[in-house]
């Protein structure tokens, strides 16, 4: 076990096995490459848990099952980012994507065109890039079909999912979001 | 940063594996050609920086949790508000 203390968590205790690899640490923060994952110490109704960094526990990010808002969210997993998960059957891979909360939480937004992808049989995770999509650095997760974001979402400050449909035909690695779509 | 002046058709070759080309010049606009190893990564830069600009805005964390309980209540049975 190691033991992980933060300011806002406190001390957490984790198994070596919850530790993942981000070899090249997450895009902004090339330095940190050892993260956890984890639920919130006070809350598990929402659906969200942090990505904590081991190397520097102060920072944390909120992350979330990109499914669960955003039935359709699939995409190809780049070979090359595939090659460096180590991944090597879809089941092997899981998707979060991080959450940015300003200070009116109705306007959370997920950022779905640089997902988290992780390898938990190999412990390997990486922050990849999705190219030619149309997902963006932000969707709003609660309020998809609110007029205000609409608007906000036509002048190019945001985009919603609703009607989004990504062609899922050859699909090397289905995300966990398709899994739940698929499942529901 | 190596500085080189290429004309149109030209090529730069990185390691033995990594060829670029010049395949036109329009204005301002420049078109690259690139051929790389299959799990090379390529990416133009802009989307990178959106990316990383997105995750140090996402590293400044809510104080609570507690207000995004009630929309997420509200969003997962939208109908019975």
């Amino acid at each position: 076990m190691i033991t992980i203390k933060s300011n806002r968590f406190g001390a957490i205790e984790v198994s070596e096995d919850r530790v993942i690899n981000f070899k090249d640490g997450v895009l902004g923060f090339p330095e940190l490459r050892k993260f956890i994952l984890v639920d919130d110490p006070n809350d598990i109704s929402l659906p969200f848990k942090w990505l904590i960094s081991v190397d520097n526990p102060d920072l944390a990010f909120l992350v979330t099952d990109p499914g669960i808002f955003f039935k359709d969210y699939v995409f190809d997993l780049p070979e090359e980012d595939r090659q460096r998960i180590n991944a090597t059957t879809e089941d092997d891979v899981s998707v979060i994507v991080m959450l940015t909360v300003p200070s009116d939480p109705k306007k959370i937004t997920a950022n779905l065109r640089g997902p988290l992808v992780i390898n938990w049989r190999t412990l390997v995770g990486r922050n990849i890039v999705l190219k030619d999509t149309q997902f963006t650095t932000k969707h709003y997760i609660f309020v998809q079909s609110d007029e205000e974001t609409k608007s906000e979402a036509e002048s190019g400050k945001a985009s919603v999912a609703t009607g989004v449909s990504m062609a899922a035909a050859g699909v090397n690695a289905s995300t966990q979001a398709s899994k739940a779509s698929s499942n529901a | 940063m190596l500085v080189l002046t290429r004309r149109l058709g030209e090529s730069i070759c990185i390691n033995d594996d990594i060829k670029i080309v010049i395949q036109g010049i329009r204005g301002h606009q420049v078109r690259v050609g690139i051929s790389a190893p299959r799990e090379t990564i390529i990416h133009r830069e802009e989307i990178y920086q959106r990316i990383q600009l997105e995750n140090k805005e996402a590293a400044k964390l809510p104080a609570e949790l507690e207000p995004m309980k009630a929309l997420y209540r509200a969003f997962k049975q939208p109908t019975t508000e």
